[in-house]
Formats: structure tokens, C-alpha cells, sequence
């Protein structure tokens, strides 16, 4: 199974490899090589999901035995392994990957006229980037394919991207390359102190190795955490300045909207449906699991941060006239969503957090590549310029239906599934950051029913560029975007219904991180409750006490 | 598990295979959507029908519960009295399986039970409520269904209705036989759904969408409340189960003694709760959580405010008329039926979770309510408008009668009304068929030419008035006892009179509005439009956008209603009348018989307001004979002489009080404000939009500008300073930098052959910078951790 893993990795990037060989191919054949990289590679996804056991914690189909070390000697000198595996946090998101990549070629399938077998060749080394950073267990692997995903991205928002491509793209690289950079840092100090302070001075790259040594440190200045200084909490900020930027985090935002709005549909469906969760990911995989002290330091200003996202984004979203930008927005909101979830710092919390990742990258996806549909017909994303669609394209209107409500978290669809664990875990942890993030739930309904109300409802509105003969002929959702947008509107329903699968694989990994994070709380002896009749006290109470307080 | 169980489980997903069936072959099925709903509904029916009988069967003692109220108060402090506040222990029938298990077990040791586990298991809870509202929600939905049939019959998208009108029974089902408040959130985000689909059905026109869009939003406002209020429950109970919830709540040991209220003096600051479970091994697990008395106060508000959005109640009552854009089958079922009436079931559901103060506010929404929602009906010339504000004033009363102790009574008139008034809009959407306005300044007369619709909707007028023998008198009545009893009876509770006065004021207007609008639509000559010119009624007209039929007159082309319309409105009539009644052929002697059903399961025990019955009687007979009074004498055609049937060719003249009519125009005019403030609903929307869309629009376009200006500015002027440092760049290009600052160029220019359009040189510059900062930051950490 290790080698099927490491197979699926690098598929795409043979595929990628031979396009960028093949310069000259034709859309025809670029886009069926493409397709069928993307399949393969989803197939074999598929097969890894499938046989991945859910009440495993350590990693699954790594090289070498259960406990480490896992992988393959990279660089033996500097005890650098080339280590993959899948665990409970990164199994669907790596489905996911593999899922959208799907969507992402069928939204380019006819759009892409130009370079297409290079547009094509960026999109599977994307998609190489992605599995690989979803699946290292190694700092410095995670950390390649961190920063490999910046390159492919950055080519396809600065050569098929619009107009202002070249500030977007710009904006994009800087932002996201200055972050990482201080991620390297942290991870370097991270790697360094565990060097120093363990027992026999282990050197080690391993992600389980090093989540497992920090914790159990024999240093007594790694377990306090008292001030900006402290290890933990310096280093938690370093790492954090990454992925805050990559979720992004408010204030860190400002590049996401730009860089949606001037990339191509299928840059922004992968941007959004799961570049976005590298940042989530990295905060649980690094941050929460390694320096728990610093998230429980800095829990005020995160949550902070996280509730101004939701709400700022929302609101921001609601002055929006362009459905991408409106979109774009919106991811804002409900990025901050899932980081309010980790923060929560309980199962709960960080279950649907987690399952909102996959949750947040589906309906995303699937409204990108609607406005892309839109886009594709019309080219224009102005809602002004639009209405009543509904008549003109059926099936899209289905399609956006249905994605606005699961992102509106309706129940019986997937965002529910996420948003409601968020809320809940974040209630038992504070809950004035959980009815300030639930007014974020009005303003989606609010900005999602408005933008499907402009864009299908009314009377007909269709722009005039396109001739007074075309408005017949405007093409009708053609099969390669249905093919697109099916997988995930089967998966939008099937999580909303049926979340235990899924929930299942996530919950065992995220038991010991949450117990970590629980065990860091200083706590304070709550007094049981009065007349107790069962050994049970009432924790929840107390719990409860603690966070209003 | 028994059968019963798994017969209500079938009769909530038949309607949603039938869904499925209907949304993947719509276009196979085409108009044979309908047949499909319709069959799934009447099923369902059957099931429930079953149900219902299976279950009065069961339970002996049913009719024995009336002795109850003349029982003295049980001995309170009884330690020994564990659990038995309750009447006696009603009939459930239950089950259900988990759904979500977030934690797991491991950290939920016997010695700490986790406040971060978050189980939600699915289930059913039958109890006599949920037999009652199955019956009542699948027997009304299925004659919509037929009406409908005929009502949507030329309409393009005829099979999508049919279609939403399946999804919508499986919330509304769903949500009546939900065990837990998790589940009744989840269905109750459903029905909303539908409800937004269905009010914006007609999606080409604006005003439609505005309305299904006001519809989603403000319910999510309400929303908010009652996840808060769920949030606090399972923080501190761990559990959303409602009865066992319930169980524990109306310890008798948390209740006064007398009026069983949780009341801070007898329930003390802390509450302690005793939750009785049952776990993974089939054991009684009790255990004792305390909930600040304040806390368990907004838990309860949270759930009603969830409860205020659904129920269209003040202050948020204000999408309800507005919904009423939908199809008119949508406004019958959804928004004056069932979807409607949620707020108050669940009310009546969770009733022990609220404690004095919160039944107080309960009843005074519904007071407030009840009363504007009233003032506004009287004026209003859209008859579809007048039922609408007449839905959100019954359910004033529901939610009043809950609030000030009448459980039963409450929910009795929350089943009575769903017929007449379902009864009522149905007859709307007749007379709407027929004549194309919703405008009731150009109709009338329109008696002679719809017989079954006109009589039928008397039917429904009189038994929302209030006139004995009608269903409604006794819900009302019911009602008013218990309202009497509340402020009258109870020693030292004269202050809250207004809760007595609010509704019995309501009662009458609700006869006047109902009567002026069966008169103005039925009654008289037909008046057409011409005459709209010098009717001072027509206000509101020109908004009401039905420019089209302006030409002739309406009734000239009336015709009564197919069949399949006016089939569903005599049962439904047949139903007006008699399900209210007595065990005594309808002699206000004792209660209703679907009372005692309703109260033999009555959560709490409540104080017996029978007493004050006949008092209640009274002053139900005399409002109803002041408002009827009052709509006769503004609107009736006057009579000139009575001529007995018998003998046509004589007439007796009237006595002056008969002959005589006001002049609702002057009234009218002489009261301008109040008529214009009315009109204008209490200027409710203006406040709101001016108070909060605006505020939250302007909101969001500043937040747009300091993104631009501020966050983008930051970041600008920093890659501004970067620019300017890196023009040094001369001084570290010739430093060690280089070779790394080269490689990260290089990998820049390899691919730069396809990306010279972007290549901007300055970016160059950018990385460069970059790069410095990142060695000196490193030899910063390194020397931080060495230290």
C-alpha cells in the first residue's frame, strides 16, 4: 500500500512531466491526458479511502513498521526520510484533492483555448503538490510540497488569469512565500529544540516523531508558557504567520479575493476547495499538535481574529456585486468558521472543523464552477448584468441551489454537519465567540439567497455584448460540467445525511491532539455541583463556568 | 421497538421517497408528480390514521384525566415523591439510533464525562401530541394536495410544486415526531427551505423573491436564539433529548407549589436538575446537574426565540405577510397549517424547560402580537393580506395561551385553527381562481355565483369568530380561561390584567375583520372596478401590481371552483365545525373531547382553570356578538325588509338598528393617522430597514473600502519600503545572499519563458529582500535558542 501511496503522489506530476514536453498538443489531447491522469489518480485515491482503517492513529500505508521511522532514507546525513502516509486528519482531504481535480479540468474543458496542454501540465503539478503536502510525515517533505504548490498556482493565475492578473498573481506569491517562510523558521526551531532538549539528542525530521517527542520534552521552559517569549508560544506564531495566510486569517486576507477574481475557474476551485485547508491543516498538524501551549496562550487574540474573519468576510461579502468576488469573500467567513472550530480545542470543535475543511472545499468548489459556467456564457460576473437564469440554464440553478445551501449550512446538506460541531464545541469553550460567529450564519443566509436570488430569480437579464442573436443560443450546461459538478453535489448530500463515515475516520487522530490541548488548560478547581447522586459531577457546568468567565 | 414506531417512521419517509422519485424523474413523470405526492401524503395519512387509533386505544384513563382537575395540589416535599408530578405516566412510544458520535467514549470515563462529547442519536417520540399533529398535518396536506391538483392545474412548473410540497410533508412530519431539539433544529431548517422555495415559486417576479429571501433570513434570526438556547442545554446537560429533558424539568421539587411555575424562590439560584438517562447498557443512569437559575432563563428564551421566528411572532412577524406571495395551496399548508404552527408545538413540547419569567414574556409576545397583528387585518383591502395578519394573530393567542398556563388550551386552538383557517385561504385561493385580484374593494357579491366557496368560507369566518358550536369557540374559550384564571384567579397577579384584556380585545377584532371580509367579498352587489375610482379603500391597490384585470369587472367572469377544489373545502368545513366539539353534542358543558386527548398528556402539571369556565363562556359570547356586531353594522348590505321565504310577496319592515349602516370610509377619514399607521402595518418594515438592512449593507460596503484602502494599503506601502530597500540591492548582490537569492531567481526564470508577461522585474526585487530578512532572521532564532 505504500507504494500505491507514493504512486498516487506522483502520478499527476508524470502526467504534468509529459505535457510539459508535448508543448504543442492540442486541447483535445492535452485535456483527455489530463482527464485521465486526474482519474487514475482519483481511482487510486479512492482505493486508499477505502481501505484506510478508521480507529488507526498512528499513520497508515507509511513505509516501515507502525511507530516509525517511517519512509525511505532521503538524505541519510541529515536524517531526512522521504516519509508518506495518510492519517485520520489528512485521509479526506486528500480525497478531496483528487475529487476536485476532477472538477477543475472538466470547468477548463472547453475555456482553456490557449497553452492548454501547459495549463493542464500546472494543474496536475498542483494537484502532485497537494497530495504530497497532505500526506508527508516529514517536516521537510511537508515543506517541499508547501512550497511547490506556489509555483504551478502562481503561473496559472499569471498567464490564464484576467486582466489584472499580474498584481494578482504578485500578490499571491509574496504574500503566501513571506508567510512560509516564517514557517520554515518555526519548523527549523522546532526540529533544533527537540534536537537539544531530548533524551540522546535525537535528530529528527518525522512529523508523528517530532509531535510525540515535543510533547513528552524534558525541558521545563518548553511546558510553561507565561509571555510572548516562551518557546512554545514564539514558535507558535512563527508557524502560525504561514498558514494564517493561507487560510487566510483576518487581516492576512486581502490577497484571496484578487487572486479569485483574476484566476481561472480551475485555479479558483483548487484555491479555494483546497489550498485554503493547507492552512487549516498546517494550524492542526503543526501548531495545535506541537505547540498546544501557544494556542492556549494566544486563545483570546486567535479567536479574536477568528470571529472578526467570520464576520468581516460576511459582511464584506454582502457588498459585493461580483458573484467571484462575492465567493471569494465568503471563504473568508467561512475559513474563520474552521478555525474557530480548531480553537475550540475540544473534540467537537475540531471534528467539525476538520470535516468542515472537506465541507468548505465541495461547496466552494462547486460555486466556482458555477460562476465559472456563468462566466463561460456570459463573461461577465456582474450580478447587475444578470437575472433570472433559472429559465435559461435549469440545471446550473440546481447546481447553485444547492451548493448556496450547503455552504449556508442547511441542515440535511454538509456545511451543517461542520458549522453546527464548530458552534457547539466553541459554545462549551466561550460562548460570546460562539453567538458573535452564529450571526455569521444569518449573514451567509443572507449574502448566499441574495446572490442566487440576483443571479436566477426575477425576470431574464442577459448582457448585450453577446449580440441579439446569441441570447437564443446561449449553450446549455453541456455534459463536461455536469460530469464536473455531480461528484460533488452526490457528496454535498451524502455528508449532510450519512457524516458518521466520515466523522468516524477523523475522530480517533483528533482525540489525543484534543486531550493534549484539554490537559493544557490551566485548570482551576471547579466545585462540583450541590446534592450529587452519581459518581458523575457536573463537568459541563463547570466547564461552562470557566469559559463565561 | 414496537410497530407503531416503525409506522410513524414510514409514514415521515414516504413523502421523502417520494421526493426523490419526483426531483430525479421529473422529466418521465412529468404531471405525474402530482399523483405521486398525493399518494405519498394520503399514505401517510392512513399510517397515521392507524396511529391515532392504535394509540386512544391504548391509553386507559384518557377520560378519567378530567379528575385530575378537580384533585387538590399533591403534597409538595414529598421526598419520597420522586417523579410523580406528572398526572400519571403517559404512553410513548420511541426509538432511535446515533447519528453523529463526536469524542468517544474513552474520554467520557464514569469519572469525567465529557463536555466535549457530542453524541446525536435520531429518534422518534410518539406521544399523544405527535398522534394528534400526525393526523392533523397529514390529513390537511393531503387536501391541499388534491386542491392543489386543481388550483396549480395550467401552471408551467405544475410538477415542481408537487415536488417542494413532498420535500415539505417529510420536514413537517419529521419535525412533529422528532425526539430530540437537535432534530426538531434540523427540520426546522428544512421546512424554511421549503418555505423559501415555495414563497418565491413565482421567482420572475421581485417582489416574490424579496419575500422568500425576508422569509429564510428572519427565521435564521431566530434561529441564532435557539441554537444558543440548545448551546446552553448541552453544555450543561449533555443531552438534546427533549422528554428526557422534560422528565427532569418538571420535578415538582423545581416548581412552586401552588401554580407550578419554576420560580427563583422555590427553584433557588442554582437549579439543580435531575437527569434521569438510559445508557449504552439499557441502565437508568440518574444524575444531578445545577444550571445557574439565570442561565436556564436564557436557554429557555433562546429555544423561544427560535419559536418567535417560526410563528411569526412580534418582533419578528414581519415575514408573514409577505409570504403569502407563494401559491396559495403554499399559504394554506405551510403558512397558516403546519409550518406556521411549529413555533407554538415545540413551545408546547419543551414546556417545562421554561420558567416564570419566560412563560411571562411568552405570553405577553403573544399578547402584543395578537393585538397588532389584529389592527392591521381591519385594514387591510388584500383579503389574502387579512388572513395572513389574522394567521399571526391566532398564533398570538397560542403562544398567550401557553404562556400563561393553558397547555392544552393552546394547543387545541393550534389544531382548531389549522382547519378553519386552512379552510379559509383555500376559499381565498378559490375566489382568487375565479376572479383573478386579490382586491376586495372591487368584488362582492360573489355569493350568488360561488355558492359552495362563499358558504363554506362562513363556515370558517364563524368558527374563527368565535360562535358557538363552531370548532373555534372552544379553543377560544379555552383560552380565555386560562388567561382569566392566570391574572384573576391567582391571588396577586392583577398587574398582568393586560394579558386577559389583549386577548379578549383581539377576539373582537378578529370577529369585526372577518366579517367585514366575508361581506366585502361575498355579501352585497358586485362592485367592480370602475368604482375603484371613488373607493378610498383602493389604497393600497396600485402595490399590489394586478394591473392586468383592471378592465371590466371581476365577477362578471366568476365562476365557482371545480370539484377538486371544492371537495377539499367542504371537508375541511365539515371539520370547522365539529372538531371542537364536546362529548355532548357541542354543549359547553364539559371539555372538548380533543382537549382531554390533548391534556391527558400535558407535561407539566397545570393549575385547573375549568373553574373560571363559565366566565370565559360569557365573555366569548359577548365578543363575539361586539365584533360580529360592529363588521355587520360597517359592512353588511343593509337589510330594507325582511321577506319571509314563504311568502314572497310580503314584506316586514326592520327595526331602525338593522336598516342603519356606518360608513367605514368616514371612520376612515376621521381617523386618518391611525387608519395610515395601520395601513402601513405599524411602519414595521420601514423601522427595520431603516434601523437594520441599511445599517448592515452600509456595514459591509465599509468593510469593503477598508480592505482596499487599509489592509491593501498596509500591504502596499510595505512592498513599497521593500522596493526602496532592495534598490540597495548593489551592496548585498555582492554579499553571500547571492547564491541564494540566484536560486530562487533561477527557478523563477527557468520558467519565465511562459511567464514573461508577468515578469516585472520588481518581483525580483521583492524576493531578494525576502530573502535577506530570512537570514537574519535565522541567525535571530538560532541565537534565541542557543540562549
Amino acid at each position: 500500500m505504500a507504494t500505491l501511496l507514493v504512486l498516487t503522489v506522483f502520478l499527476p506530476f508524470v502526467g504534468s512531466l509529459v505535457l510539459f514536453l508535448q508543448p504543442k498538443l492540442e486541447k483535445k489531447t492535452a485535456r483527455m491526458t489530463a482527464l485521465i491522469t486526474a482519474l487514475v489518480t482519483l481511482a487510486f485515491s479512492l482505493i486508499l479511502t477505502a481501505v484506510f482503517k478508521p480507529d488507526v492513529t498512528t499513520p497508515q500505508f507509511a513505509a516501515g513498521a507502525p511507530g516509525g521511522p517511517y519512509g525511505w532514507n532521503w538524505l541519510s546525513g541529515a536524517k531526512i526520510q522521504f516519509a508518506l502516509g495518510l492519517d485520520g486528519l489528512s485521509v479526506w482531504l486528500f480525497a478531496l484533492t483528487a475529487v476536485l481535480q476532477i472538477t477543475a479540468i472538466f470547468a477548463s474543458w472547453e475555456s482553456i483555448t490557449e497553452r492548454p496542454a501547459h495549463h493542464y501540465a500546472f494543474l496536475l503539478a498542483l494537484e502532485t503538490g497537494l497530495l504530497g503536502l497532505f500526506a508527508s510525515l516529514d517536516v521537510v517533505v511537508f515543506y517541499i510540497f508547501f512550497e511547490f504548490t506556489l509555483i504551478p498556482l502562481f503561473f496559472l493565475i499569471g498567464i490564464w488569469g484576467g486582466p489584472e492578473r499580474r498584481k494578482a498573481s504578485i500578490y499571491f506569491f509574496l504574500y503566501t512565500l513571506a508567510g512560509s517562510l516564517l514557517t520554515l523558521l518555526g519548523v527549523i526551531a522546532l526540529v533544533a529544540i527537540h534536537y537539544q532538549h531530548s533524551a540522546g539528542h535525537v535528530l529528527t525530521f518525522s512529523i508523528p516523531e517530532l509531535t510525540h517527542g515535543l510533547a513528552n520534552l524534558k525541558w521545563p521552559g518548553w511546558h510553561s508558557a507565561t509571555s510572548l517569549t516562551s518557546p512554545q508560544v514564539f514558535i507558535f506564531l512563527l508557524l502560525f504567520a504561514g498558514f494564517a495566510i493561507k487560510v487566510p486569517m483576518f487581516p492576512f486576507h486581502t490577497w484571496l479575493p484578487l487572486a479569485h477574481v483574476e484566476s481561472p475557474t480551475a485555479g479558483s476551485i483548487i484555491l479555494a476547495g483546497v489550498l485554503l485547508k493547507v492552512g487549516g491543516y498546517g494550524l492542526l498538524r503543526f501548531n495545535m499538535s506541537m505547540t498546544p501551549l501557544g494556542a492556549v496562550y494566544l486563545f483570546q487574540f486567535l479567536v479574536t481574529l477568528a470571529v472578526i474573519g467570520v464576520i468581516y468576510g460576511a459582511l464584506t461579502a454582502l457588498a459585493q456585486t461580483d458573484v467571484k468576488k462575492l465567493v471569494a469573500y465568503s471563504s473568508v467567513s467561512h475559513m474563520g468558521f474552521i478555525v474557530l472550530g480548531l480553537f475550540a480545542m475540544n473534540p467537537t470543535g475540531i471534528d467539525g472543523a476538520v470535516i468542515q475543511m472537506v465541507n468548505h472545499g465541495l461547496t466552494t468548489g462547486a460555486l466556482f464552477a458555477c460562476v465559472g459556467v456563468l462566466y463561460e456564457r456570459y463573461h461577465t460576473r456582474e450580478m447587475s448584468e444578470l437575472g433570472g437564469l433559472w429559465n435559461r440554464l435549469p440545471l446550473l440553478a440546481f447546481f447553485l441551489i444547492l451548493s448556496s445551501l450547503g455552504s449556508a449550512a442547511v441542515p440535511g446538506l454538509n456545511g451543517f454537519v461542520g458549522e453546527f460541531p464548530i458552534l457547539a464545541g466553541m459554545f462549551a469553550k466561550n460562548r460570546t465567540a460562539a453567538v458573535l460567529a452564529a450571526t455569521g450564519m444569518v449573514l451567509g443566509a443572507y449574502y448566499l439567497l441574495w446572490m442566487v436570488q440576483r443571479v436566477l430569480f426575477g425576470p431574464l437579464r442577459e448582457p448585450h455584448q453577446h449580440g441579439d442573436h446569441a441570447h437564443a443560443e446561449v449553450r446549455p450546461v453541456g455534459w463536461h460540467e455536469i460530469a464536473g459538478l455531480t461528484p460533488l453535489m452526490v457528496l454535498i448530500v451524502l455528508i449532510g445525511v450519512l457524516p458518521a463515515p466520515f466523522l468516524a475516520r477523523i475522530n480517533p487522530v483528533i482525540e489525543p491532539i484534543a486531550a493534549r490541548l484539554e490537559s493544557s488548560v490551566p485548570t482551576t478547581g471547579g466545585t462540583p455541583a450541590p446534592e450529587v447522586t452519581h459518581m458523575n459531577p457536573a463537568p459541563a457546568a463547570v466547564v461552562a463556568r470557566q469559559g463565561s468567565r | 421497538m414496537s410497530w407503531q414506531v416503525w409506522l410513524y417512521v414510514a409514514a415521515v419517509f414516504i413523502p421523502l421517497i417520494a421526493f426523490t422519485i419526483q426531483l430525479l424523474f421529473v422529466r418521465l413523470l412529468g404531471r405525474l408528480n402530482a399523483y405521486l405526492a398525493t399518494g405519498a401524503i394520503a399514505t401517510a395519512f392512513v399510517f397515521s390514521l392507524i396511529g391515532f387509533v392504535s394509540y386512544f386505544s391504548q391509553t386507559e384513563g384518557l377520560f378519567k384525566g378530567h379528575a385530575v382537575h378537580q384533585e387538590g395540589p399533591a403534597s409538595a416535599g414529598n421526598e419520597h415523591a420522586e417523579h410523580a408530578e406528572k398526572p400519571h405516566e403517559i404512553l410513548v412510544w420511541k426509538g432511535s439510533f446515533d447519528w453523529i458520535t463526536l469524542g468517544n467514549d474513552t474520554m467520557a470515563s464514569a469519572e469525567q464525562p465529557s463536555p466535549s462529547r457530542l453524541s446525536i442519536p435520531l429518534g422518534v417520540h410518539i406521544d399523544n401530541l405527535t398522534v394528534i399533529m400526525f393526523l392533523m398535518v397529514t390529513f390537511i396536506a393531503t387536501l391541499i394536495h388534491i386542491y392543489s391538483m386543481g388550483y396549480m392545474h395550467d401552471d408551467p412548473r405544475y410538477p415542481r410544486f408537487f415536488t417542494y410540497l413532498s420535500l415539505f410533508c417529510f420536514s413537517m412530519l419529521g419535525l412533529v415526531a422528532s425526539a430530540n431539539v437537535f432534530m426538531v433544529f434540523v427540520f426546522w431548517e428544512l421546512v424554511g427551505v421549503c418555505s423559501y422555495l415555495l414563497i418565491g415559486f413565482w421567482y420572475e417576479e421581485k417582489k416574490n423573491c424579496d419575500a422568500a429571501n425576508k422569509a429564510f433570513v428572519v427565521n435564521r434570526v431566530g434561529d441564532v436564539g435557539m441554537l444558543i438556547g440548545l448551546g446552553i442545554l448541552w453544555t450543561t446537560f449533555g443531552t438534546f433529548n427533549i422528554s428526557d429533558l422534560n422528565h427532569s424539568l418538571s420535578d415538582s421539587r423545581l416548581r412552586h407549589e401552588k401554580n407550578y411555575r419554576i420560580v427563583r424562590d422555590s427553584a433557588g439560584d442554582e437549579v439543580p436538575v435531575q437527569l434521569i438517562e438510559t445508557n449504552a447498557k439499557g441502565e437508568t443512569v440518574k444524575t444531578t446537574y445545577t444550571i445557574p437559575y439565570f442561565m436556564l432563563a436564557v436557554a429557555g428564551l433562546g429555544v423561544f426565540a427560535g419559536c418567535v421566528g417560526k410563528s411569526a411572532q412580534f418582533p419578528l412577524h414581519v415575514w408573514l405577510p409577505d409570504a403569502m406571495a407563494g401559491p396559495t395551496p403554499v399559504s394554506a399548508l405551510i403558512h397558516a397549517a403546519t409550518m406556521v404552527a411549529a413555533g407554538v408545538y415545540l413551545v408546547g413540547r419543551f414546556y417545562p424547560l421554561f420558567t416564570e419569567e419566560v412563560l411571562l414574556y411568552i405570553a405577553y409576545t403573544g399578547g402584543i402580537t395578537l393585538f397588532i397583528a389584529a389592527s392591521i387585518a381591519m385594514v387591510q383591502t388584500d383579503y389574502k393580506k387579512v388572513l395572513a395578519y389574522s394567521t399571526v394573530s391566532q398564533l398570538g393567542f397560542m403562544m398567550l395561551a401557553l404562556g400563561v398556563g393553558g397547555w392544552a388550551a393552546g394547543l387545541f386552538h393550534l389544531i382548531t385553527h389549522a382547519f378553519f383557517k386552512a379552510l379559509l385561504f383555500l376559499g381565498a385561493g378559490s375566489v382568487y381562481h375565479s376572479v383573478h385580484t386579490y382586491e376586495m374593494p372591487v368584488l362582492g357579491g360573489l355569493r350568488k355565483k360561488m355558492r359552495i366557496t362563499a358558504y363554506t368560507m362562513l363556515v370558517g369566518t364563524l368558527a374563527i369568530s368565535g360562535v358557538p358550536f363552531f370548532s373555534g369557540f372552544y379553543s377560544k374559550d379555552a383560552i380565555l380561561a386560562a388567561a382569566y384564571y392566570r391574572v384573576i384567579v391567582e391571588p396577586g397577579q392583577l398587574k398582568h390584567i393586560m394579558l386577559f384584556i389583549l386577548p379578549a380585545v383581539g377576539a373582537v377584532m378578529t370577529a369585526f375583520y372577518m366579517f367585514r371580509m366575508w361581506l366585502l367579498t361575498f355579501a352585497g352587489e358586485p362592485r367592480g372596478y370602475p368604482a375603484l375610482a371613488q373607493d378610498n379603500h383602493g389604497h393600497g391597490h396600485s402595490a399590489h401590481g394586478h394591473d392586468d384585470h383592471h378592465a371590466g369587472n371581476p365577477y362578471d367572469h366568476a365562476h365557482e371552483s371545480e370539484p377538486i377544489m371544492t371537495v377539499p373545502l367542504l371537508v375541511l368545513a365539515f371539520f370547522s365545525v365539529f372538531v371542537g366539539w364536546t362529548a355532548w353534542f357541542g354543549l359547553p358543558v364539559d371539555e372538548a373531547v380533543l382537549e382531554y386527548m390533548l391534556s391527558y398528556g400535558a407535561p407539566v402539571r397545570s393549575t385547573d382553570a375549568w373553574s373560571v369556565h363559565w366566565i370565559a363562556f360569557a365573555s366569548s359570547i359577548v365578543i363575539a356578538t361586539a365584533g360580529i356586531g360592529a363588521g355587520l353594522a360597517y359592512y353588511a348590505p343593509p337589510w330594507a325588509a325582511i321577506v319571509p321565504f314563504w311568502a314572497p310577496q310580503r314584506r316586514y319592515n326592520v327595526p331602525v338598528a338593522f336598516r342603519r349602516r356606518f360608513d367605514p370610509q368616514k371612520a376612515a377619514h376621521r381617523f386618518s393617522g391611525l387608519y395610515n399607521f395601520l395601513a402601513h402595518k405599524w411602519y414595521f418594515d420601514e423601522i427595520y430597514n431603516a434601523v437594520l438592512v441599511q445599517p448592515t449593507l452600509a456595514l459591509g460596503r465599509l468593510c469593503t473600502e477598508f480592505d482596499k484602502r487599509v489592509i491593501d494599503g498596509v500591504v502596499n506601502g510595505s512592498a513599497h519600503l521593500t522596493a526602496l530597500l532592495s534598490r540597495m540591492e548593489g551592496i548585498f548582490d555582492k554579499i553571500a545572499v547571492d547564491g541564494l537569492v540566484n536560486l530562487v531567481a533561477k527557478v523563477v526564470y527557468v520558467t519565465g519563458d511562459w511567464g514573461r508577461t508577468i515578469q516585472t522585474g520588481r518581483l525580483r526585487n521583492y524576493l531578494m529582500f525576502l530573502a535577506v530578512a530570512l537570514v537574519g532572521l535565522f541567525v535571530g532564532v538560532f541565537a534565541w535558542i542557543r540562549g
